[in-house]
């Protein structure tokens, strides 16, 4: 059973999995990418499931977020559309994020998205660092900033 | 446990300026399409919220959060209005939003020297051109066609060959302007989209058109 709090130990393992990977002396930038990507897909959610007040031990309902009527998209891992959800869903219930934080936000969504997708994983592809180095700063900027997303 | 105070982040030299830049382009009706200024994309939201970003290359030095609060100050100064309406202040460069896939108009002009040779020596100085910007997804491109107007039907057919090629090697839609129409010819602009999907889509524009009837 997924809550929000196992989905976020969940974003915190994939993070240092994917720190292991990105500092490997083996070449393992493009694994890294893919797991970091996660960890921006599930912060997110975790935060969604926070601000809509899912209490911690109540199970979460990943499909439930396309029936929302803020959601605009219809891949659940679109890193874009969940950073829209999430501030949408703020503002309409009266805790709107401040603008430029909001505008940072999407910044970081946006540029983790243009990294990676979750079809990564059939790519055959090597990532070069500058991506590794944007995708990583961006996932960790989030992490740092994870508990502004819902409180 | 001690008390550790942090003092706010400076202000970077130029954020007054930039504010002020930014609300006075706030005022202006039409953008000013020979200047470089900021582009403001206003999307209305449910609920009536704004998501406003700016794009703006005079803020590449400054911090994202900063644009963001450049932003909400310019709206401050001259719609304070809006300002509660805004849900989203992001500031990007150019190379930002291409990058970031946001659909964002851009134009770069050619010397009159560079635009002359494009139209004398046919497509090929132009598909360098186009091509450049392609790959370095940094330009867009306007050149002046010559003195006086020009008919855009008599336009080198071999340019619109040209084009309608890269358009299709590159799966682009091409917008065209009617057959017959006249223009000011300083006034024909290439401008480029490059849409969430990453794929750029080039088209002709006419700013301030001088149309007659074609005969």
């Amino acid at each position: 059973m997924e809550t929000w709090p196992s989905l976020h130990r969940a974003a915190m393992e994939r993070y240092w999995d994917g720190v292991d990977l990105a500092t490997s002396t083996e070449v393992r930038r493009t694994a890294a990418i893919y797991l970091l990507g996660y960890v921006t897909e599930i912060l997110l959610k975790v935060a969604f499931y926070r601000v809509i007040g899912f209490p911690p031990g109540q199970e979460v309902d990943l499909q439930a977020i396309k029936t929302h009527a803020a959601w605009k998209r219809t891949n659940l891992h679109n890193l874009d559309g969940l950073a829209d959800l999430l501030i949408a869903e703020r503002s309409s219930r009266g805790m709107a994020l401040d603008p430029a934080f909001a505008g940072q936000l999407k910044a970081c969504a946006l540029t983790v998205a243009d990294h990676w997708r979750e079809t990564l994983r059939y790519r055959y592809t090597v990532a070069t660092e500058t991506e590794l180095v944007e995708v990583y700063q961006n996932v960790d900027w989030l992490r740092a900033n994870a508990t502004l997303l819902w409180s | 446990m001690a008390v550790i105070k942090k003092p706010q982040i400076p202000e970077s030299p130029h954020y007054r300026k930039l504010v002020a830049a930014l609300a006075g382009e706030l005022e202006r009706d039409q953008p000013d399409s020979l200047q470089p200024a900021p582009r403001i994309y206003e999307e209305e939201q449910r609920g009536k919220f704004l998501n406003v970003t700016v794009v703006w290359d005079d803020w590449k030095e400054v911090e994202r959060e900063e644009r963001g609060r450049i932003i909400m100050d310019a709206y401050e100064q001259q719609r304070p209005n809006d300002v509660m309406r805004i849900m989203v202040a992001l500031g990007l460069t150019q190379n930002d939003a291409i990058q970031l896939g946001f659909h964002v108009e851009i134009e770069v002009s050619v010397t009159k020297e560079e635009a002359v040779d494009s139209y004398v020596r046919g497509a090929d100085r132009v598909l360098e051109f186009l091509c450049d910007w392609l790959l370095s997804k940094s330009i867009g491109v306007s050149f002046p066609l010559g003195p006086g107007p020009i008919e855009l039907d008599k336009l080198p057919r071999e340019i619109e060959r040209h084009i309608d090629e890269l358009f299709t090697s590159l799966k682009l839609t091409p917008k065209k302007i009617r057959d017959g129409d006249t223009v000011n010819p300083s006034c024909i602009h290439w401008l480029v989209f490059a849409d969430e999907y990453r794929q750029a889509e080039i088209a002709w524009r006419v700013q301030n058109p001088i149309l007659h009837p074609a005969s």
